[in-house]
């Protein structure tokens, strides 16, 4: 088989393993999958809600410059779109077909019934207020058919209107929706006809803020950029290679293993996950660069390419075991990215040895070259520089928030959006257990009843529970059973009825009410319990159920979220101190602690693949100072990078750790050539230079992604241009050049 | 239609929206009125709807901020504030059990409902109209109402009575009338009737002391 022949059937089947790919591939930007198994209550509600609270689907606009009017027409051209539920502010209306069915079918359940004159008294004047200031007909027969508002109430508990909707010359409006914040297609979809009916109402400068809007965003940018960097350091790499090689079809030979390896990475993603995250993608590929050193190694070398092929077999070996060991790295989103890298590089390799000849030939007769002499000082000179920078300072950034892919000016922008309208940060949470939903149901109110106290207490703004809207079947049947005496006491026109001489002291007319009246009488007779399952079959109360509650194998957690808790976070603990199953989290101390535990899981792990990769390199070189030399240079390399990236860049996150990996694997390729004993002079200064392009075309390619505005991929870029120069240069200083050469 | 009854109908509607000198009258009277800008000034209101048998009263008080704001703070039946700010509605209520005397503070502390003010909605277009009577702002005013002729009253030193027409049509149909009371240059309150079962009657209580609820035209 030709040479031509062969690199066009290696393309072929990357062709064909990458429309499988694309056939299967489903790609999330749920953060959760680069997260680890959580240990605690804490970081489990952290990892499973990440991205689900109440605040998930919301879209907050900014509207530059805007007048009351002109803010109220555009909020009313956007309540028309699909997928938008409401938009804030909004007029409220007491109209009964913006209640809920399941909600207003049991609205006798949601509230307690005043107990006496008095009370009823209070509420009935509370009604006169309200149909004050609601003029339509709606609004009174909402009124007359229930006067205590008991569904209305419940749900604006939820409400998620801020108290503020403007700031000096700015307007605000908050859109929520009823697309899941993990729907990216359904978010992009919804952010581009926010956008373009924005630009029709004249704010085609509008901003838009949320999950959502960073989902869709996101996607696009990353999208964006992975195409872009792709296209310029596939451009430099071609050139490069070309300059070297002055023939395209070795410069198409060099990409055709990566392209099967990357395609054949993509299929088994594809196949083995139902879902792919986007940075696995963008990250797997640069991982994969590594792969284009193989064939420049070995077309770099016009002799003695079967023992290049054997030395490179050891960097092959090596790279496996680093990147095997982020399968035990304890995320799915690890996990895929080092089946990505393994499957990658396996099929690379493979495609490599299969289309470069000569490969099995035996090894050269002649004698090789006097064994390449080392030199340790370097490794350890910057070594010992690079330490103090490393110790004096943690390298690693344990904050969540360095996980995501957004940029920090989006991050404060949000943030200063928050404050101004006065949201609450949603960094607290209070997580209520239970051996089932009615226990967990029967603590939350335990707590609501607390919350209360303390918000008339000034030590909390507000809170929201899934309490109102679903409350315990012990306390349903409480309200039942009050029902029924309200009833049996001729519920609005007995004589001995409370509510019938507060009625008639407030003004109200007799038959007022009678709508109410027969409402109580029908619920009074046969009672209609409400549970979990007619919340999750109400499209509008499906999101607040799922939000508030969630069942965590042998148990219900219900969470309830804090507003306006400031520096209180003692003062509330204490008042939930006595309940049982009761417990206030502070979500950034969980994420911090999750980072932390996920941190030293996989620095453990790929610190047990150094040393198999250790114990390798001695058995394979059967030289324990070339062992120390590589293993040194490595370490040193890695330091470099890390003391970079702690002291330039606030601290490594987890991506920088993957690609200090990477650092790596490249730094050991580079030694184990550099250190190897060529058998000729010729082949020596054939490996000097392709090393020397090796080194150059990984810097420059991830140098060109270190300009990426996506801190991740911005990250990973520096940290690896970075490590893969001090690799190169320590690996050359630390072996002296042959004189034969 | 013959094109000389298009041409008739024209004039008609034309002559309709000609400025006679009762409605210059009235412009000059409204924007003659005076409202104590800085105080806080109680007021009287009654209102009737079909689920009452007989009129039910509120009191309470309201005055314009120094930002413009109109606050209209009910004190009677219950405590409620109702803020009118750059087209945003903000209410704050006070939560049942809550007999704090100070209620500057008490309600501060209540967590406000903010709603955009949709001058579509007769109670909302009240509201803004009370807010511009009490700012003196007879442009806003005019843009939301046509000022049509003095009902009653002959001098300025009367008590007189002025009827303002919303210019949306929907709501010229819905509010049915809406009249202005003053006494010369004096604020007295106005009434909104949508018809004889529904209607509203605000009196403010320092510029016709005299005016108690069931005193009211």
């Amino acid at each position: 088989m030709t040479f031509a022949l062969r690199i066009a059937l290696l393309l072929l089947i990357a062709a064909v393993l990458a429309a499988v790919a694309a056939w299967r591939l489903n790609v999330t930007y749920d953060l959760a999958y680069f997260l680890p198994e959580p240990t605690t209550a804490a970081q489990r509600i952290l990892i499973e809600r990440l991205g689900q609270g109440p605040g998930a689907q919301i879209v907050y606009v900014v509207l530059p410059e805007a007048t009351a009017i002109e803010a109220d027409a555009a909020g009313q051209r956007l309540r028309e779109l699909r997928g938008v539920r409401r938009v804030y502010p909004q007029v409220e209306e007491l109209d009964l077909e913006t209640i809920p069915a399941v909600a207003w079918r049991h609205r006798f359940l949601l509230a307690d019934l005043p107990e006496d004159e008095a009370a009823w008294q209070e509420i009935l004047a509370a009604r006169l207020v309200d149909a004050g200031l609601a003029d339509t007909e709606a609004a009174l027969d909402l009124i007359a058919a229930d006067p205590l508002l008991a569904s209305l109430d419940a749900l604006s508990s939820f409400a998620t209107a801020a108290p503020n909707y403007e700031y000096e010359d700015e307007r605000y409006l908050l859109v929520q929706t009823t697309v899941p914040a993990f729907d990216v297609g359904g978010q992009t979809t919804l952010v581009e006809d926010l956008r373009a009916t924005l630009g029709d109402t004249g704010f085609a400068h509008a901003r838009l803020y949320g999950i959502g809007v960073y989902g869709a965003d996101l996607q696009a940018a990353v999208r964006r950029e992975a195409t872009v960097f792709s296209a310029l350091a596939s451009i430099a790499l071609a050139a490069l290679l070309y300059w070297r090689f002055r023939s395209a079809a070795v410069v198409v030979a060099i990409g055709a293993p990566m392209l099967a390896g990357a395609a054949a990475g993509l299929c088994s993603l594809a196949l083995i996950y139902n879902q792919v995250h986007g940075i696995v993608l963008a990250f797997g590929f640069t991982l994969l660069g590594v792969v284009v050193d193989y064939p420049l190694h070995l077309f770099s070398h016009r002799s003695g390419r079967s023992a290049v092929w054997r030395t490179l077999r050891i960097g092959v070996g090596s790279t496996l075991a680093a990147y095997g060991a982020f399968l035990l790295g304890g995320s799915a989103g690890i996990e895929q990215l080092g089946l990505f890298a393994i499957v990658g590089i396996g099929v690379a390799s493979l495609g490599t040895a299969w289309l470069v000849p000569g490969l099995a030939s035996k090894p050269s007769s002649a004698p090789p070259v006097a064994g390449t002499p080392l030199r340790h000082w370097p490794w350890v000179a910057v070594l010992l520089l690079a330490a103090p920078f490393v110790l004096v300072r943690a390298p690693f950034s344990d904050n969540l928030a360095a996980l995501t892919p957004l940029p920090k000016a989006t991050l404060a922008a949000d943030a200063e959006l928050r404050r101004r309208m006065g949201s609450s940060d949603m960094a607290h949470v209070i997580i209520v257990r239970g051996a089932d939903l009615e226990a967990a149901l029967v603590g939350t109110e335990r707590v609501a009843e607390h919350l209360d106290v303390a918000v008339e207490a000034a030590d909390l703004v507000g809170y929201t529970s899934i309490a109102p809207l679903l409350p315990s079947q012990a306390r349903q049947r409480q309200r039942q059973q009050a029902l029924r005496q309200f009833a049996a006491t001729g519920a609005t026109q007995g004589e001995r009825s409370a509510f019938a001489e507060a009625s008639a002291a407030m003004a109200f007319s007799p038959t007022a009410f009678r709508p109410f009246h027969d409402a109580v009488l029908a619920a009074a007779a046969t009672p209609n319990w409400l549970t979990y399952e007619d919340l999750a079959a109400a499209p509008e109360l499906a999101p607040l159920a799922t939000a508030h509650l969630l069942e965590t194998g042998d148990a219900w957690v219900s969470l309830v979220f804090l507003q306006g808790l400031g520096t209180n976070v003692d003062l509330i603990t204490a008042r939930i101190a006595t309940l049982e199953g009761v417990e206030l989290v502070d979500l950034k101390d969980a994420s911090r602690a999750l980072m932390a535990t996920f941190r030293e899981r996989l620095l453990t792990v790929l610190g047990a693949a150094s040393m198999v990769i250790g114990v390798m390199l001695l058995l394979l070189t059967r030289s324990p100072r070339r062992t120390v030399w590589l293993l040194g240079t490595i370490v040193a390399a890695v330091a470099v990078s890390t003391s970079f990236g702690a002291w330039l860049r606030d601290g490594l996150s987890l991506f920088d750790i993957v690609a200090l990996a990477l650092v790596a694997g490249l730094g050991l390729d580079y030694g184990l050539f550099y250190s190897r004993a060529a058998s000729q002079s010729l082949e020596a200064a054939d490996t000097r230079r392709a090393v020397f392009i090796c080194a150059l075309s990984s810097t420059m390619v991830f140098g060109i992604l270190a300009f990426s505005t996506t801190p991740a991929l911005h990250g990973i870029g520096a940290t690896v241009a970075v490590g893969v120069a001090a690799a190169y240069v320590l690996a050359r200083l630390g072996c002296y050049s042959n004189p034969a050469s | 239609m013959p094109r000389f009854g298009v041409a008739v109908i024209a004039s008609v509607a034309l002559i309709g929206t000609w400025p006679c000198k009762a409605d210059q009258e009235g412009q000059h009277r409204v924007a003659a009125l005076e409202f104590p800008v800085a105080e806080r000034v109680q007021f009287v209101e009654l209102q009737m709807n079909r689920l009452l048998r007989k009129p039910a009263e509120q009191r309470g008080t309201v005055w314009i901020e120094a930002d413009g704001a109109l606050v209209m703070r009910i004190e009677e039946p219950l405590v409620e504030e109702r803020r009118l700010h750059r087209g945003q509605l903000s209410l704050r209520r006070l939560a049942r059990g809550n007999v704090s005397t100070d209620l500057d503070a008490a309600l501060e502390e209540a967590p406000p409902r903010t709603t955009t003010l949709d001058v579509r909605r007769s109670t909302h277009l009240a509201l803004a109209a009370l807010a511009d009577l009490l700012r003196g702002d007879v442009e806003s005013l005019s843009e939301r109402f046509d000022i049509g002729a003095v009902l009653s009253g002959g001098n300025d030193q009367d008590d007189w009575t002025i009827e303002l027409v919303p210019t949306n049509a929907r709501l010229r149909r819905a509010l049915g009338r809406v009249h202005l009371h003053a006494k010369g240059i004096h604020l007295v309150g106005f009434d909104v009737e949508h018809n004889s079962k529904k209607w509203r009657r605000m009196r403010f209580l320092e510029t016709a002391s005299n005016a108690a609820a069931g005193d009211m035209p």
